[in-house]
């Protein structure tokens, strides 16, 4: 059972949570410059890492806030969660 | 102070329970139940939002209508005899009172900001009381939640998901709770609490 810090509520159980996708991904900063290619990697192209993802998961069934979490996508260990706006560092070798 | 009457329609509110609640005691009932389930009917719902934290001029008005402010902590709820306010998100509230009055509109007309939003909710949740000394054993069957009397307290309330339906739960003293749900579940819930209550024994009042 994955368990996801809520920055609002707490510590819940994912299934109280929706998962909304890659957080990594920015938006083209100039929209109206961005040619096609830029669009087609914002919207189509996800990488499919191995190791810590910063992903956007939603409380749904709880505030309906967005969360920023940081996981291990081997182990599905959750490392960090945030606010959207956060930015969440982490390296496993700072941590040892 | 408000000068103007803010009237029901007539109509009278149907509660999605009508017809399916039966009184009586059930369950493993020798002595006496540890559970008391009710319905909470007909209750004043409105959900008020606003965009930014809120200002000083919207704390002033809840402060003026119902004589306490909005709970700014996550997971907290206050009350007054009549009226209850209920943190369910950043900048969001549920108000919830026996209905007897048009909150919405009430509300509505003592705001002056444009900056937040108001949702009469009052058709679309419904609502069911919990009492008795097994109320937070009844619950702790349906949600992962630590309800121990020294972490969930009394004005606490958390939303999750209880018997897989995504539900609030508020404390409203030591054995007493209220749960919120969407109208379409009532009778699911319903059910589910009746349920889980058979083996400590249940009054449905």
């Amino acid at each position: 059972m994955i368990r996801i810090k809520c920055p609002y509520c707490g510590l819940r159980d994912h299934s109280e949570f929706n998962y909304i996708g890659d957080a990594t991904k920015l938006r083209p900063i100039n929209p109206e410059l961005a040619n096609d290619d830029e669009w087609f990697d914002y919207i189509y192209i996800r990488d499919n890492p191995r190791g810590v993802h910063q992903e956007y998961w939603q409380h749904i069934s709880g505030c309906r806030s967005y969360v920023k979490v940081l996981r291990d996508t081997v182990t599905h260990e959750v490392l960090k969660t945030g606010l959207p706006s956060d930015d969440l560092l982490f390296s496993y070798e700072a941590e040892k | 102070m408000v000068d103007k009457d803010y009237n029901l329609p007539s109509i009278k509110r149907q509660s999605a329970l009508d017809g399916q609640i039966e009184s009586g005691r059930f369950g493993n009932c020798k002595t006496e139940p540890g559970i008391f389930i009710e319905e909470n009917h007909p209750l004043s719902i409105v959900q008020l939002e606003t965009r930014e934290p809120p200002q000083k001029d919207f704390l002033n008005v809840i402060q003026n209508l119902f004589n306490f402010d909005v709970p700014l902590a996550p997971n907290t709820s206050k009350a007054s005899d009549k009226t209850r306010i209920i943190w369910t998100g950043p900048n969001r509230w549920l108000i919830v009172e026996p209905e007897t009055r048009d909150l919405t509109s009430l509300i509505k007309s003592q705001i002056k900001e444009t900056s937040f939003s108001i949702v009469d909710l009052s058709h679309a949740r419904s609502s069911i009381g919990i009492d008795g000394f097994m109320t937070r054993d009844l619950l702790l069957k349906g949600a992962a939640i630590d309800f121990h009397p020294e972490v969930f307290l009394v004005d606490h309330c958390v939303q999750t998901t209880f018997f897989n339906l995504s539900a609030l739960i508020c404390c409203l003293d030591e054995n007493r709770f209220n749960i919120f749900i969407a109208r379409g579940f009532a009778l699911d819930l319903w059910q589910k609490v009746q349920e889980a209550a058979e083996e400590f024994g249940y009054e449905t009042l």
